[in-house]
């Protein structure tokens, strides 16, 4: 049967690539675990900027009845040469005005610590889960894993596809003889007492 | 031979997708709020999602990230899915719908060569295994096609969906498929005739 060939390269390129990364049995947990934290960044940040808005319209409000004062001093003042606000009224202004200014520094301060915290968070999450595989081993045996399951699915696709028994045997053999304890080599094993198997009965 | 239009979807490496009576079950289970339903879909579809999203990506990098944020948008999203689709679409849904958003931050597919595979082949076999370079010039020539048209490759040609489900995958009609994959493969025999073996 003539196969498509635009059908059939692509297959031998898929095959070539060999699979993905091997899969993570902690995968569930990570997801509800990166749910939360994302959850509770967000929550923080439309606080925080929400707190931004309700101090800037306040300094803005604040501002305006000011200067709202200082017209009405400066109207119901008698004419020059010196109609000014007296010195403590002045000072209190300024008073208010850098306490407000303050805040809001505090604020924007707060807001960028925040946000650096969380990367900080994040690079560490990232730096403790590296660690964990290694000092667990288990990055030394999911790459062994990956490596035994990448030889059985080539010889599973030689002998089954390509029509290759040959190599398919070599291949099972090796898989079994380099990673004998991985999941893998007891897949070759099948396979090997599969064709075994056939043989006997031909 | 099989149904290209309606026949039953089956992943290229032959694992059976899991079935629709098991994704009921889960379905109904995820809708109660049952946390080990979501173990249960995540350990069930892990692979799955991994391959489509490898095979999606030009079959470079590492898809860790992309598998962990297509769970966490399954995650977001479960209290809106009511079932009407099963639970394997709707994963296909959200891996697509991912791996578009990655490449439009990243503004490129991933280009970088995949890591040695261990290849066990003998001499013999060369002719018709595939080297790194050739496995080269095949990721490029569908690197280069439109993102509508190498998902219809990915879908259609390795996870071996048919026309109707690809159809319905991507939101368009039948019509739409045949005519992209038509252009796909006009572009990569034009790529690539020298690899083909009619």
């Amino acid at each position: 049967m003539n196969r498509d060939p635009v059908e059939t390269l692509l297959r031998q390129a898929d095959w070539a690539a060999g699979p993905p990364s091997a899969s993570r049995v902690d995968l569930a947990d990570r997801v509800r675990r990166l749910a939360r934290r994302r959850h509770r960044t967000q929550t923080a940040v439309r606080a925080t900027a929400a707190a931004v808005v309700v101090i800037g319209v306040g300094l803005a409000v604040h501002s305006a009845t000011l200067r709202h004062r200082l017209d009405d001093r400066t109207v119901a003042l008698p004419p020059p040469p010196a109609a000014s606000p007296s010195p403590e009224e002045v000072a209190q202004l300024r008073s208010q005005l850098a306490q407000l200014q303050k805040e809001a520094n505090d604020l924007a301060a707060r807001i960028r610590s925040m946000t650096a915290i969380q990367e900080q968070r994040e690079r560490l999450a990232r730096m403790e889960r590296a660690v964990a595989r290694l000092e667990s081993g288990e990055e030394v045996r999911a790459q062994m894993e990956r490596a035994a399951f990448t030889i059985v699915y080539q010889a599973d696709r030689m002998d089954r596809e390509l029509g290759l028994r040959e190599s398919a045997l070599r291949a099972y053999r090796q898989a079994i003889r380099l990673f004998p304890e991985t999941p893998s080599a007891k897949v070759a094993r099948d396979r090997l007492a599969e064709i075994n198997t056939q043989g006997d009965r031909l | 031979m099989v149904d290209m239009v309606n026949g039953p979807a089956l992943a290229l490496d032959g694992d059976p997708l899991p079935t629709e009576r098991e994704d009921d079950g889960l379905v109904a289970r995820l809708a109660r709020g049952d946390q080990a339903a979501f173990d249960a879909l995540v350990a069930a579809h892990q692979d799955r999602v991994s391959r489509l999203a490898y095979r999606l990506l030009g079959w470079s990098g590492d898809v860790d990230d992309v598998v962990q944020e297509v769970f966490l948008a399954a995650w977001k999203a479960l209290p809106r899915f009511q079932g009407r689709s099963s639970v394997t679409t709707w994963l296909t849904r959200i891996t697509i719908n991912e791996c578009r958003s990655l490449r439009r931050r990243w503004g490129r597919v991933l280009h970088r060569e995949p890591a040695e595979t261990g290849r066990v082949c003998s001499p013999a076999a060369d002719s018709r295994m595939m080297n790194g370079e050739t496995l080269g010039r095949v990721r490029r020539a569908v690197a280069a096609l439109p993102v509508r048209h190498r998902e219809v490759v990915v879908l259609h040609y390795l996870e071996q969906m048919p026309i109707g489900t690809v159809s319905d995958l991507l939101g368009v009609s039948a019509n739409t498929v045949v005519v992209r994959l038509h252009r796909a493969r006009a572009k990569l025999k034009n790529k690539l005739s020298d690899l083909m073996q009619e």
